[in-house]
C-alpha cells in the first residue's frame, strides 16, 4: 500500500515535470512557432495558396479538402486505404488461432433485460440507425460539393452497424457479417479504387488522371465533370474499405471477448 | 506583465496545450505498466498531433475550405492541406489501435495478463 502511494507520487511529479518543461520551452523560445491566426505564416504559402485558388478550376470540387485528398494526392489516399485494409487483415490474422467464445442463446426477454437497461434508450437507438445510414450516404455523395467525404461516410456506416450489433435487444436487422466476409469486402473497396485509377489509362491518360476517363469529354466543362465522377468513384471505394475494415476489427475482437453483461 | 502573458496565450496558447497533451501521452506510455493504458496514451498522443496540425491550418478571418461564389483569394479560406493530412492520420490511428487491440488479446491469451510486471517478471524499483 505504501509502495503504491510512493509510485503515485512519483507519477504526479513526472506529470508536473512534463508540463513545466513544455511551458519553459515555449517561454524560452518565443519565435519557435508562428501565431495561431497569422495568415502570413510559412504554412500558408506556395502550395496551399495554389490549392485554394485553383482547386475549383482544376478538379471541379467545391470542397478543397476533398480536392486535395482525392485528386491532387490520389496516390496518398490510395495507400492510406491499403493501410486500412492491411490493418483489418492483420487483426484477423493475429487472432485467427484464438478460440472463439460461444455466447449463450438468449430469449428476447432476457436480451431486453441485459440491454442498455431502459426501453427508452433501446427504442431511441432503433430510430437512430436508419437516420445515420441516410446521413452517411448524404456525406458520401456531397463529398466534393460541400462538407463530407469517403472516410467520414465509412465511419458513419460502421457506427450504424456497430449499434445494431452491440445492443442486444435488437433482432439484428442489418444481418451479421462474418469477419472473413468483412475482410473480403474491404479488399473489394481497394479494388474499386485501383480500378478507377486504371480506367483513365484506357483513354490514354495516366494513373488516377480523372480528366481522361473514357466517357467521352471534349469541352473543359465536361472534363471538370469527369473529375467529379472520378472523385465520387474512389470515394465509394474508400467508403466500402473503411466501413468493412471497422466492422472486421469489431467482429474479430467481439467474437473472442467475454462480456459480463 | 499580464499583457505579455495574454498575448502569449492568444498566439501560442493552443500550441502549448497540444504539446502538453503530447508530453503527457508519451509520459503515460513510458510510465504505465498496463498495456491497455499504454494504447490509450498512444491515442492521446495521436489526438494531440491532430490538434496541433488543425491549429496550424487556421487563418484570421478565414472561412471553411469550401469554395463560395464570388469569394476568391487564398486569404479568405483556411488552409485545406492540414485538414486533408489529418483526415488520413485519423484513419491510420484507427488502424493502429485495431491491430494493437488484437495483439493485446493475443498477449492476454498467452500470458494470462496484460500487466508488464507479470509478463516480464521484473519489478521496477519503487
Amino acid at each position: 500500500m505504501n509502495m503504491d502511494r510512493n509510485k503515485d507520487r512519483k507519477k504526479i511529479v513526472g506529470v508536473f515535470f512534463v508540463i513545466a518543461v513544455v511551458i519553459g520551452v515555449f517561454f524560452l523560445f518565443p519565435d519557435l512557432l508562428p501565431a495561431v491566426d497569422d495568415a502570413k505564416a510559412p504554412v500558408h504559402t506556395y502550395l496551399s495558396d495554389y490549392y485554394i485558388e485553383n482547386s475549383l478550376e482544376d478538379t471541379g470540387a467545391h470542397n478543397m479538402v476533398t480536392a486535395v485528398l482525392a485528386d491532387y494526392r490520389g496516390f496518398d489516399t490510395l495507400f492510406e486505404t491499403c493501410v486500412m485494409f492491411l490493418a483489418g487483415v492483420t487483426a484477423l490474422m493475429v487472432l485467427s488461432t484464438t478460440a472463439k467464445v460461444t455466447k449463450p442463446e438468449r430469449s428476447r426477454k432476457e436480451r431486453l433485460q441485459i440491454s442498455f437497461g431502459s426501453t427508452v434508450l433501446d427504442i431511441a437507438f432503433r430510430i437512430i440507425v436508419p437516420v445515420i445510414v441516410i446521413y452517411a450516404f448524404y456525406v458520401l455523395v456531397h463529398g466534393e460539393l460541400s462538407l463530407g467525404g469517403g472516410f467520414q461516410a465509412g465511419a458513419l456506416l460502421a457506427i450504424a452497424y456497430m449499434i445494431d450489433r452491440i445492443i442486444p435487444s435488437f433482432n439484428s436487422s442489418l444481418g451479421n457479417l462474418k469477419e472473413e466476409t468483412a475482410a473480403v469486402i474491404a479488399g473489394v473497396g481497394v479494388f474499386i479504387y485501383i480500378l478507377t485509377g486504371l480506367l483513365p489509362m484506357a483513354g490514354s491518360g495516366n494513373f488516377l488522371e480523372y480528366g481522361k476517363l473514357p466517357f467521352g469529354a471534349d469541352t473543359a466543362e465536361q472534363i471538370r465533370q469527369l473529375h467529379g465522377t472520378g472523385i465520387l468513384l474512389i470515394e465509394i471505394g474508400v467508403v466500402v474499405c473503411v466501413m468493412a475494415t471497422i466492422i472486421n476489427i469489431l467482429e474479430v475482437v467481439l467474437e473472442r471477448t467475454e462480456f459480463d453483461d | 506583465m499580464i499583457d505579455i502573458i495574454e498575448t502569449f496565450l492568444a498566439e501560442k496558447g493552443i500550441y502549448m496545450m497540444t504539446f502538453i497533451l503530447m508530453g503527457l501521452g508519451i509520459f503515460g506510455m513510458v510510465s504505465s505498466g498496463n498495456y491497455m493504458k499504454k494504447i490509450m496514451c498512444m491515442n492521446i498522443m495521436q489526438v494531440s498531433i491532430i490538434f496541433f496540425f488543425l491549429a496550424l491550418g487556421q487563418k484570421e478571418h478565414g472561412t471553411l475550405p469550401v469554395v463560395v461564389e464570388n469569394l476568391l483569394g487564398a486569404d479568405a479560406y483556411i488552409n485545406p492541406l492540414p485538414h486533408a493530412l489529418m483526415l488520413t492520420a485519423i484513419v491510420v490511428s484507427l488502424g493502429t489501435t485495431g491491430v494493437a487491440l488484437a495483439l493485446l488479446m493475443k498477449i492476454k491469451e498467452i500470458y494470462g495478463s496484460i500487466e508488464e510486471e507479470d509478463i516480464t517478471g521484473k519489478r521496477w524499483k519503487k
